[in-house]
């Protein structure tokens, strides 16, 4: 060990690649799934890939200048960027913009975006610099709370409006804080307890229906989940993105072939996994979750070799987050949990998610920049 | 564990060494349950695929199907307009209300029965008992047309209706939903002004496909479109194609219509009809003589267009329609049975049933009540086509203007077996006039002379000129076949001819009438008479323009002015003043005829009226026929008159022609020309026949023609020819025409009779 090493410094190409290729790939998607309902409404096929299109490539260039910036900057800045986030959360309910039933949406300077997606990101931030200056007392329940409270107060707030993103938020809370803390047995339990509720939804809603203690249409939700078919009106959605799956078989109709896209109103969102399994097939949709597989694994290296803990629970917050997200949305899309609505990372349609998914992407990156290689 | 970038001077970083190994673990555990995660979502996908590709391959492929299910997208028919736009026929969108059973009992435990009946009868107030049973009777059918012709605001209202009861349902959590119930897009025809102009327009068939009668059977396809079709079909790659053809609406008929004549001329007829003395049937036309273009067409045979076959059951009882049922039943057995023996009205009992003898009935009515009177009716035409006679005599120059004949009262006439006198009105003679003066005076000697100086064959070549026994060609459907209801020149003998020259014995209808007075008064020109004056697209781009059409010369602008002149005369000094109209130079000519059979005297009066005399505008023709009087009071051409003038003066006002002077007393000249007036009793009706014992009934019978219901000559016996305005017949009977225009099956033996 006495030789003097020559230091060389890391950058993750195959993340940031695979990133470019699944958001190029995701246009071709989102173009094929959305043309029909673009040409109807806009009068325009291409109007969604459109501005898809700028988005993917301001996108794009968003995430390298990003991953220049010294990811150091954002611990110092992280209670601004906090309490930015909380103003436009709270400033959504007051002048928030309704689109698709709740208020989400905000203009700010023109631009219509969504300030939850920031938020999760200002919530990341806050996490990570906080679990790294406290990270010697992760193991007491005080510090877990307190550190804790910065994720759980804006998702039970963003919960009134957006449930999903709140789950989300929640999720990334939950993973970073149960990586960071010595503490098993309590995190194992509440894993369990999830996957209970989860497990026995169904049942104990019937038994609260029997026994008249909450009104149908309170856990309709859940009926609905699991029997679609009586509830057609309700899950028109979800059935007939079931139907798109099914019929795609092993190999898909071929790209551009979708028959259920005439049918489903907005199938560039939410359901465009959908649209992807019947027209790519079982095999199409295997090999998208096997980029994103990819992705998340790159983002679990990059965590782990971080030059320093800040940067490694960053990219922790940044993997949970797309994990969360892809497995929420094929989740719904194959009516394995109720249906909710969260976006596909960088195929689904949406300029906000996208941008803020790339930004996201430019920290990993400049995470990874710092990664100083032995050689 | 550093919080920021370490110095430089650190140099060994290894791998996975910032996190403590708990912490490496529970990272590698986070990953490993996403990655258990993302491969439990791939095995959900592989057993959705696995279990159900093929069955919701299936539903995916009939759900696309179905929305292409052949559906049809309907035209929308054209409408039509007056000529100023006004608009006559339009369509509307409705909706029908559609019930689909079998989706209203799909749900489990027909939880959506209920609340659709209950939808409908708090919504509508439909029958609950009728629809619970309907929709019981119907459960395996997905199409029953429950209520037709349902309003926009009805429908959005239903459909916002239904959207909250569900949402109702849903909040309260209950299972139950209104379903299986749609709307489907159909056009209504609407008639904005019901019976206007109704033999004109006619009426169209709900679906918009078949029009009947008027503008809309005749200009049918024009107003017809094409009806869209969305519909899907599987190409060679079994890949679900789908095709959508819009619809194309129909286009817009404009008509010379103009809607405020057509209005007066209404008006005018069905006052007389109802509040005046009434006839058996009167009839009025409006036309513009520069063009040929029909302002306004009426008779007092008026149905609403917006409820044609509604039979007005003062006029129709059932024992009414009964009787014209089994009296068409025979003619349908006829048909039916081409070599049975016929059977008469007293069998069709044992043939036909009840209910098929009376819409037989209603068939025969309907078809009485949509008739149009103006261009299907043949009738004698009487005085009105003396100066038809007077125009051929002179372009051929047989007379001249100048010319005179004496007229004694009557001419004798005779075939060296019988010898019979044909009167004038005027029993003692008008004697020696001059053209002009025959017109004015009508004088039957006078146009007598004048067809024998013609001679048969020209006098049948002008007929044909003026058009009658032509078909005018006006773009209206079912007009009269006059062929066969004039003679031909080798038939007409010289009884016959002498009776033509004064309208008797041939038929013709209003319309030939009207449209050979117009190329008299303008100048020879014979237009085409149209009711169409433009066809628009749905934009309202005109596509096409119908150019007045001349169709012949009929005679020369010298014959056209002396005609004009003389008629102008005829209502300045003659027989009729009455149709006198201050401020404005007006002409015409009076008709009374007698109608077949001539022994039961009745009569068809007319007047045809031109103004401006300088420079005509419009011409007007009225026809009544048999006036709701006994025998010869009928013959009073007044009734026409009044009829005529009142037409003509509201269409010079909306035509906003103006006055050549506001002098006039018409009340003298009334007066003072009273007496030149042909056989005009001095009471204040004008023109009304003497009765008096000078009056005789005429004796012997002729043949001549008539149309019978299918416009087919028929022969019957009849009265000799009449004069107009004048009945008078003397002990003398008249000769028996040579020959009669192409008769029927009834062709008999010529009867002469005398008493």
């Amino acid at each position: 060990m006495g030789k003097k090493k020559k230091i060389k410094h890391f950058f993750d190409f195959s993340l940031m690649s695979t990133i470019i290729f699944i958001t190029g790939f995701g246009l071709l998607l989102m173009y094929s799934a959305s043309g029909y309902s673009a040409q109807n409404s806009m009068n325009d096929a291409m109007y969604f890939l459109k501005r898809q299109a700028i988005f993917a490539a301001g996108g794009v260039a968003f995430m390298l200048v990003v991953s220049f910036i010294d990811y150091h900057l954002y611990a110092k800045f992280s209670i601004p960027i906090f309490a930015a986030a909380c103003l436009l959360q709270i400033g959504t309910l007051v002048i928030g913009v309704a689109s698709h039933g709740s208020a989400r949406w905000i203009n700010l300077a023109g631009v219509r975006f969504q300030p939850s997606e920031v938020t999760k990101v200002a919530v990341i931030i806050m996490l990570s610099t906080l679990i790294t200056k406290r990270i010697y007392h992760m193991h007491e329940w005080k510090t877990i709370f307190q550190v804790a409270a910065v994720g759980v107060l804006p998702g039970v707030f963003i919960a009134i409006s957006n449930l999903s993103t709140a789950m989300i938020i929640l999720g990334i809370t939950f993973f970073m804080l149960w990586i960071s803390s010595k503490k098993v047995v309590p995190f194992i339990a509440a894993g369990v307890a999830g996957t209970a509720v989860y497990i026995f939804a169904y049942p104990v809603a019937r038994l609260l229906q029997r026994l008249n203690i909450l009104q149908e249409y309170q856990l309709t939700r859940i009926f609905a989940w699991k029997d679609p078919s009586s509830y057609a009106d309700e899950t028109f959605q979800t059935l007939q993105g079931l139907y798109a799956i099914g019929s795609g078989g092993i190999f898909g109709k071929g790209l551009g072939e979708s028959v259920q896209k005439f049918l489903m109103p907005e199938a560039q969102n939410d359901m465009i996994f959908t649209i992807i399994c019947e027209e790519l097939g079982l095999f199409g949709a295997v090999s998208i979750i096997l980029i994103y597989a990819f992705i998340i694994y790159r983002l679990y290296d990059d965590a782990r070799n971080a030059r320093d803990l800040f940067g490694s629970m960053l990219t922790i917050g940044i993997m949970c987050h797309v994990a969360l997200q892809v497995i929420l949305n094929i989740a719904v899309a194959t009516n394995t949990i109720p249906n909710t609505g969260v976006t596909l990372p960088f195929i689904s349609y949406g300029g906000t998610s996208l941008l803020i998914l790339m930004g996201e992407m430019g920290i990993a990156l400049s995470v990874s920049r710092q990664i100083r290689l032995e050689t | 564990m550093r919080t920021s970038q370490n110095t430089d001077n650190e140099r060994k970083v290894k791998r996975g060494k910032i996190l403590s190994p708990f912490m490496q673990r529970k990272l590698a555990v986070t990953l490993g349950v996403i990655m258990l995660a993302l491969i439990a979502l791939i095995v959900a996908i592989y057993m959705l695929v696995k279990n159900n590709s093929e069955e919701y391959n299936k539903i995916v492929l009939s759900q696309r199907q179905a929305s292409y299910d052949s559906r049809t997208i309907p035209f929308r028919r054209g409408d039509i307009m007056d000529r100023n736009g006004t608009v006559l026929a339009t369509s509307q969108k409705v909706y029908n209300l559609i019930l689909d059973p079998k989706v209203i009992h799909s749900g489990e435990g027909d939880r959506y029965v209920e609340p659709t009946i209950q939808a409908l009868v708090s919504y509508f107030s439909y029958d609950e008992g009728e629809l619970r049973t309907l929709i019981k009777e119907k459960a395996d059918k997905s199409y029953v047309k429950y209520k037709k012709e349902l309003s926009y605001d009805e429908k959005s209202g239903f459909e916002e209706y239904i959207k909250n009861q569900n949402a109702t349902y849903v909040k309260k959590g209950e299972k139950a939903r209104v379903r299986g119930i749609w709307f489907e897009d159909e056009y209504k025809r609407m008639y904005p002004y019901g019976s206007l102009a109704c033999n004109v327009i006619g009426f169209s068939s709900a679906d918009g496909s078949v029009g009947t009668g008027g503008v809309e059977q005749y200009y049918n396809e024009t107003l017809m479109g094409i009806n869209g079709r969305e519909y899907g079909y599987l190409d060679n790659d079994t890949k679900l194609k789908s095709v959508l053809k819009e619809p194309t609406d129909g286009e817009t008929v404009v008509t010379t219509i103009n809607t405020n004549i057509q209005m007066s001329l209404e008006k005018y007829l069905n006052e007389w009809q109802n509040d005046d003395v009434g006839s058996k049937v009167a009839g009025a036309i409006v036309m513009d003589p520069k063009t040929g273009e029909i302002l306004a067409m009426g008779s007092t045979n008026q149905f609403d267009l917006n409820n044609p076959r509604e039979l007005d059951e003062s006029k129709y009882t059932n024992s009414d329609l009964m009787e014209l049922g089994r009296k068409e039943a025979v003619g349908v057995y006829k048909r039916q049975n081409p070599d049975a023996e016929k059977i008469s009205v007293d069998e069709v009992g044992k043939y036909f049933s009840e209910d098929e003898i009376l819409s037989f009935g209603k068939q025969v009515a309907w078809n009485q009540v949509w008739r149009n009177v103006v261009i299907s009716d043949t009738y004698e035409p009487g005085s009105t086509a003396k100066s038809i006679t007077l125009a051929a005599a002179l372009e051929e120059r047989a007379i001249t203007p100048s010319t005179t004949f004496n007229c004694e009262g009557f001419i004798a006439l005779s075939d060296g077996i019988h010898t019979w006198r044909i009167r004038c009105h005027n029993h003692n003679g008008d004697g020696i006039i001059d053209a002009q003066t025959g017109l004015m005076r009508s004088c039957n000697v006078y146009l007598m002379n004048t067809a024998f100086a013609l001679g048969a064959e020209n006098f049948v070549k002008y007929q044909h000129i003026f058009g009658f026994g032509e078909k005018t060609g006006i773009d209206l459907p079912a007009e009269a076949d006059t062929s066969t209801l004039v003679y031909p020149a080798e038939g007409l003998g010289r009884t016959t001819l002498a009776t033509n020259s004064f309208g008797q014995n041939y038929n013709v209808t209003m319309v030939q009438m009207a449209a050979a007075y117009c190329s008299i008064v303008n100048g020879g020109n014979y237009y085409k008479p149209h009711v169409v004056k433009q066809i628009l697209n749905g934009n309202g781009t005109v596509i096409q323009d119908v150019k007045p059409e001349i169709l012949r010369t009929t005679c020369s602008k010298s014959t056209s002015d002396f005609l004009r002149e003389a008629l102008y005369q005829t209502v300045e000094g003659g027989t009729g003043t009455k149709a006198k109209i201050q401020g404005y130079h007006v002409g015409g000519k009076t008709g009374t005829a007698e109608k077949i059979p001539r022994s039961a005297k009745n009569y068809l009066v007319s007047f045809i009226g031109f103004a401006p005399v300088e420079d005509p505008q419009i011409v007007v023709y009225v026809i009544v026929d048999t006036p709701n009087l006994v025998g010869e009071a009928q013959a009073t051409a007044s009734f026409a008159i009044f009829i005529e003038r009142k037409i003509m003066n509201d269409a010079l006002q909306f035509l906003n022609i103006p006055p050549v002077s506001d002098t006039d007393p018409e009340d003298s000249i009334n007066k003072k020309l009273s007496n030149s007036s042909e056989g005009i009793s001095n009471e204040a009706m004008g023109e009304q026949v003497t009765t008096g014992s000078d009056a005789e009934n005429e004796g012997g019978e002729s043949e001549t023609a008539e149309t019978d219901e299918e416009g087919n000559a028929i022969v019957r016996t009849q009265a000799p020819p009449v004069t107009d305005e004048v009945i008078s017949g003397d002990d003398e009977g008249f000769e028996i025409p040579d020959a009669v225009p192409n008769s029927g099956e009834e062709t008999g033996e010529a009867e002469e009779a005398e008493d």
